[in-house]
């Protein structure tokens, strides 16, 4: 068994159900020892009454019989043969081997002098006043009543000792279990809480080793009711947000395909415009204006879609866990290459490529690329092929030459519309983009410039997250 | 070549369909799944232009069906939709290249020729003939002993064929396939006249006679 954290469901009630029996134990524990001696007390002042008045008689008869004798009259032990009137051991009866008398007795006159006395009595008179009823003395509890003729005073006492030993082995017989009973109880109590918690820590097991981007039911194999309501509300909330979400992806993809075919349509209608005009006509240089404007927008309608995406999606991988992305890395490079983006520019060592394993949603991930390749071809210098390298699985970083971006400029690369140089052609929308998709999956984008270990250059690297 | 263009929306189709046969190409244009299923089925194309979205059904779905029953043509898919996992679903199903719109009509020419090539065995561009003929198929040129060669489309539709698969002996149907774009009317004789103008131009060793069978050209 184990004790979770403090901030722990099981923790909590372990604690709380272990005090609170512990302390109910203790409480009734006092309880039962507040009234065993309330009615111990009131038994044993009851026996010294019944043997005041019992003995009195007997004990005046025995006074007569020895008031001869001078001094004070002793009463023998019993076992000692009384009719012997005297009380050594050759006296003595065994069969009260395991007999001890507590009680003491002083037969006083009224002046307080004692007459009579048990052998088990001082020959001084107790330290309680002559008056009927009770009394306490120093050591004894002394119970006082009137015999004779009214002139005589039976006093019986048992010593204090005697009365506060008997309560103090009921307190022990009382409170001596609960030493072994709480350990035992608490142990109880963990276990029956770690077994009650069992379904309540599978649903969070479930939840817990389910990725961030993962918005399917939380299953439960045998709900318990408090558990299953709270399970049906998550997971009626996710499937809330999964719908709003595909509504928003429906949205950005229909919205993608609407625009591009329009300027499709446009841009092949000039092209062929252009390609039916003779050398030298006058229309032939609106023609490629407009040409040049199409594939403008062309671009720039792809980027503003893009950073929808970006912004509007979660991101993260739809298992919610890591997933290979090496393939899509080089089918976005090959793409690149093919698309006549200068392909030749670039140089990619594949050799870590099968490591790359990050919780990222693949056309996220393709975006992300694709942005940081081209951003790398436009504004890279001329003199040298871009690098892109992939580090410890879960790293890629893009290179390129060229002259190095100032500091105050760098920081604001990932500004929407921010371009480094005006000289390039771009939509100073890719790193934003990046940026915003890095800020959706707990990925990191860094950019530096110069490149590290080159006086020149820029290098953006992406930190993707891992599960 | 022959292509089989598949797209529902007219005016980009006109603007395609236009660009290739001013190529040189073969363009039958089909605006739905079922259309171009019949024409599929009637018609050895050399290259399919497949759009995804079509208002009878799904252009993937016709790639699979036609993988499916065993055809080898060579398919570009033409779409708007331009996710990496798109594009991953168009390439597993059978698609060769993925051309995203818009797109420029120069570029679509370019994956068409090199879809075409791939097909034929041979991916390189450049191809040398006997009789001192240079061919670099992807600038379209023709040098002969060094000096450029001028051929009109239809010159070069039928001369890129042969030149594609040189050593292998095209039967006079598969030239015509090549020559005229869907129910254009083909004469008895037309193969002949163009495979005599080439001579002209080329050298007349250049294009060999199989006969009762057809032509070919060694490299």
């Amino acid at each position: 068994m184990k004790i979770r954290a403090q901030n722990s469901l099981q923790y909590i009630l372990t604690k709380r159900l272990t005090v609170i029996v512990a302390l109910f134990w203790v409480i009734g524990a006092a309880f039962a020892a507040y009234t065993a001696r309330h009615e111990m007390e009131e038994g044993a002042d009851t026996a010294l009454i019944e043997t005041s008045r019992r003995a009195s008689t007997l004990v005046i008869d025995y006074l007569e019989s020895h008031r001869d004798e001078g001094g004070i009259v002793v009463l023998p032990e019993p076992g000692f043969d009384v009719e012997l009137g005297d009380d050594d051991d050759s006296d003595y009866d065994e069969d009260f081997d395991d007999f001890y008398d507590f009680m003491q007795y002083q037969l006083r006159n009224a002046d307080g002098a004692v007459l009579l006395r048990s052998r088990n009595a001082p020959e001084t008179p107790f330290d309680t006043p002559l008056k009927p009823g009770f009394s306490n003395g120093d050591e004894v509890r002394v119970y006082t009543s009137v015999t004779g003729n009214g002139d005589l005073f039976m006093q019986v006492a048992e010593p204090t000792e005697h009365r506060n030993e008997a309560i103090i082995e009921t307190m022990l017989s009382q409170f001596t279990p609960l030493i072994f009973l709480i350990p035992v109880t608490i142990l109880a109590v963990v276990y029956s809480v770690t077994h009650a918690l069992t379904l309540v820590r599978q649903v969070r097991n479930e939840i817990e080793t389910r990725g961030e981007g993962n918005l399917t039911p939380i299953e439960q194999d045998d709900p318990i009711e408090e558990i299953s309501t709270i399970v049906t509300a998550v997971n009626r909330l996710m499937a809330k947000l999964e719908a709003a979400l595909s509504v928003e992806r429906s949205f950005t993809a229909n919205s993608a395909h609407e625009l591009r075919t329009p300027i499709a349509v446009a841009l092949a209608q000039t092209q062929r415009l252009l390609a039916e005009l003779p050398e030298g006509h006058a229309a032939r240089k609106r023609a490629v204006k407009t040409e040049e404007a199409l594939k403008r927008l062309s671009r720039l309608s792809e980027k503003l879609l893009q950073l929808a995406r970006a912004e509007s999606s979660g991101g993260f991988s739809p298992t919610g866990h890591n997933q290979d992305l090496g393939p899509t890395l080089n089918l976005v490079i090959e793409d690149l290459k093919r698309a006549g983006m200068d392909g030749a520019h670039i140089r990619f060592d594949p050799e870590n490529l099968a490591t790359l394993s990050v919780n990222i949603d693949l056309d996220a991930f393709a975006i992300c690329m694709r942005n940081l390749i081209e951003n790398a071809l436009k504004y890279g210098g001329d003199e040298e092929p871009l690098d892109i390298r992939v580090i410890d699985g879960h790293i890629v970083q893009v290179a390129n030459g060229g002259a190095p971006v100032r500091p105050d400029e760098l920081d604001q690369l990932t500004a929407r519309f921010k371009r480094s140089s005006s000289k390039a052609d771009g939509s100073g929308l890719g790193l934003a983009i990046v940026e915003a998709i890095a800020r959706n999956t707990k990925a990191e984008l860094k950019l530096y410039s110069p490149r590290p270990d080159h006086t020149d250059g820029f290098m953006a690297e992406l930190r993707l997250h891992q599960s | 070549m022959r292509i089989l263009l598949v797209e529902d929306e007219v005016m980009l189709a006109d603007a395609v369909r236009d660009h290739l046969l001013a190529a040189g190409e073969a363009v039958d244009h089909s605006a739905s799944v079922v259309d171009a299923e019949i024409m599929l089925r009637g018609t050895n194309y050399d290259v399919l232009l497949l759009d995804l979205n079509l208002p009878d059904g799904k252009g993937l779905d016709l790639l699979r069906d036609l993988r499916r029953k065993g055809s080898a043509t060579p398919c570009i898919i033409l779409t708007a939709q331009d996710q990496i996992s798109d594009r991953i679903e168009g390439l597993n199903a059978g698609a060769d290249d993925y051309l995203v719109k818009p797109f420029d009509l120069n570029e679509l020419s370019a994956r068409l020729a090199a879809v075409s090539r791939r097909y034929s065995g041979n991916p390189n561009p450049f191809v040398e003939l006997d009789g001192g003929v240079e061919v670099d198929l992807a600038g379209r040129s023709v040098l002969r002993d060094g000096a450029q060669v001028d051929l009109t489309s239809r010159e070069w539709a039928l001369f890129d064929q042969m030149v594609k698969r040189p050593g292998q002996t095209l039967s006079k149907r598969q030239l015509e396939e090549a020559l005229y774009e869907f129910g254009a009317e083909i004469e008895s004789n037309t193969v002949e006249v163009y495979v005599s103008r080439l001579r002209r131009k080329l050298g007349k060793d250049v294009i060999k006679t199989v006969r009762g069978v057809g032509y070919r050209v060694e490299g």
